[in-house]
């Protein structure tokens, strides 16, 4: 049946159709092929109502105005595919220039298109190739999603990989293997592997490793089940590891790392815990550090509270406003810190051991000050300092200057001065020698 | 009964802000509905987040409104941390 503007109309009811060169109107009607699974359409196929294709449907473009539009087979169009004001549902696979739903599209088959913009949801259980991606609503691709530019309103959900220059999601993207250059994220970002430029996100990200080229900023936590490879790390909350590789690592709260990190500067307000040898350049914590293996810097370290190192502890400075415990520390300039723990000794060139501060292990430097009233064990020195009331153990300096209230509780031994305030208590007569005894590291 | 306490204009914005995360795109009638403000000062507010990068505008399919931007999360996630350090309880 002919109608105005069109070369072909089905109104109401079932029609079967084979070719219709130029424009099919499809009024509240179901649409069957006439002949095998396929109905073309050279030109527009414009429905109104709910219309129902029986079969797969080849055509210029297709139009809706209004009601819902579903095909059991293929679509496939040239150019445009708008259904203005309801759904679209296709069986099979959906390939068009441009595709423009206002509230769902269903895609059982795979989809591949340029444009993709639907106001509602989008679900797509085969493979998905577009250009752009824009939905409004939810995203779900059971297997993969390879676009462009990803901009969803609502949250998405990839089974498979995810390719793509830019995803821009509000609320939450879970993935398995993500690509990607940018990655931008108002909720939540969960992926397995992945290789991405940048990721900002507003909530939390847990990955399955891979690596970050350049940035991670999160503003809560950061959770990555693997070794990861990054540039910069950022969280407002925490950060947690098994283990990688990158630059610098900043978080407001705690850092755990269950793998041996490397890295260029750690910086984080609360605690770090890493298990697992550790390497980079500088440390700063604001609480406590706590390294179960050994920590080698070329920079310093830096903890407000403590710090509790398993193995060796190698550093260029050490500063430790509480205590610092290790096996041995070596420092290339300077150890300062209340309490110093070791087994093996401290070395630097200078140490200083804070008031009423306490050191175990021998320590070794050219110039060491030991804070009033601490109490020390050993020490080797060029020039030492023992402030008043301090305890010590056995002393051996090139020069060394004892003040008030000192108590010397075994061997002193100097090589050049000895200076000596009022009601300093030795244990036995401190002896000059030409040569001191070999520092024990 | 406790009273109920005034909102902060940052309780205001992170109102809108979780409204938008959890719908997806959504216009302003609906912001209003959901973080309890008449039109215009939801409005208002919603200008203020665009300016600052929290949400941004979008047309989907022909729907129009806005979507809640990654800085916006940070936003509401640091919104949810200070509420935890301030809170009384």
């Amino acid at each position: 049946m002919r109608c105005l503007g069109y070369d072909e109309a089905v109104r109401r009811g079932v029609r079967a159709l084979g070719k219709v060169g130029g424009r099919l109107l499809v009024d509240d009607a179901t649409v069957e092929a006439a002949s095998g699974d396929l109905v073309e359409v050279s030109d527009l196929t414009e429905c109104l109502g709910n219309c129902y294709f029986r079969c797969s449907l080849s055509t210029g473009s297709l139009e809706s105005r209004h009601g819902d539009v579903g095909v059991d087979g293929n679509l496939r169009a040239g150019g445009l595919v708008e259904v203005r004001d309801g759904s679209l549902s296709v069986g099979g696979i959906l390939a068009a220039e441009r595709v423009k739903v206002r509230k769902r599209l269903d895609v059982r088959g795979g989809l591949d298109a340029g444009d993709i913009s639907v106001g509602g949801s989008l679900g797509v259980e085969g493979p998905a190739k577009v250009n752009r991606l824009d939905v409004g609503g939810t995203v779900k691709c059971a297997s993969g999603l390879d676009a462009d530019l990803i901009d969803v309103g609502g949250s998405v959900r990839v089974s498979g990989a995810t390719r793509s220059s830019r995803i821009d999601v509000g609320g939450k993207f879970v993935g398995d293997g993500v690509v990607a250059d940018d990655v931008d994220v108002g909720g939540s970002f969960e992926a397995g592997d992945v290789d991405i430029g940048k990721i900002d996100v507003g909530g939390t990200i847990r990955l399955g490793g891979g690596v970050v080229r350049r940035e991670v900023d999160v503003g809560g936590k950061l959770e990555s089940s693997k070794p990861l490879r990054f540039g910069r790390l950022d969280a407002g909350g925490k950060i947690w590891l098994s283990g990688g590789e990158g630059c610098e690592l900043r978080a407001g709260g705690k850092l755990t790392s269950s793998g041996a990190l490397r890295f260029t500067v750690i910086q984080v307000g609360g605690t770090v815990e890493l298990d697992g040898d550790a390497s980079g350049e500088a440390v700063e914590v604001g609480g406590t550090l706590r390294v179960h293996g050994g920590l080698r810097l070329s920079g310093g370290l830096r903890v407000g509270g403590k710090a509790d190192i398993s193995g060796i502890l190698e550093a260029g400075s050490v500063r430790v406003g509480g205590s610092v415990r290790a096996d041995r520390i070596n420092a290339k300039t300077e150890i300062q810190s209340n309490s110093i723990h070791t087994i093996g000794g401290a070395r630097a060139v200078r140490i200083e051991i804070g008031r009423r501060g306490e050191a175990h292990g021998p320590l070794v430097a050219e110039e060491v000050v030991v804070g009033e009233d601490a109490e020390v064990e050993d020490v080797y020195g060029g020039v030492v300092t023992l402030r008043r009331g301090s305890r010590i153990g056995n002393v051996y300096a090139v020069d060394l200057r004892v003040e008030n209230g000192v108590e010397l509780r075994e061997h002193v031994v100097y090589s050049d001065h000895l200076r000596v305030d009022r009601r300093v208590s030795f244990s036995s007569q401190p002896e000059k020698a030409e040569k001191l005894p070999q520092p024990p590291l | 009964m406790p009273a109920l306490e005034r909102r902060t204009r940052y309780d205001i914005y992170a109102d809108i802000l979780e409204t938008i995360r959890s719908r997806g795109v959504i216009g302003i009638t609906r912001i209003s509905y959901g973080a309890n403000l008449p039109v215009d000062r939801a409005k208002e507010a919603v200008e203020f987040l665009l300016e600052r990068g929290l949400v941004k505008e979008g047309d989907y399919g022909g729907n129009q409104g806005y979507v809640i931007t990654a800085r916006g999360g940070e936003f509401l996630q640091a919104h949810r941390t200070i509420k935890r350090y301030v809170s009384e309880e």
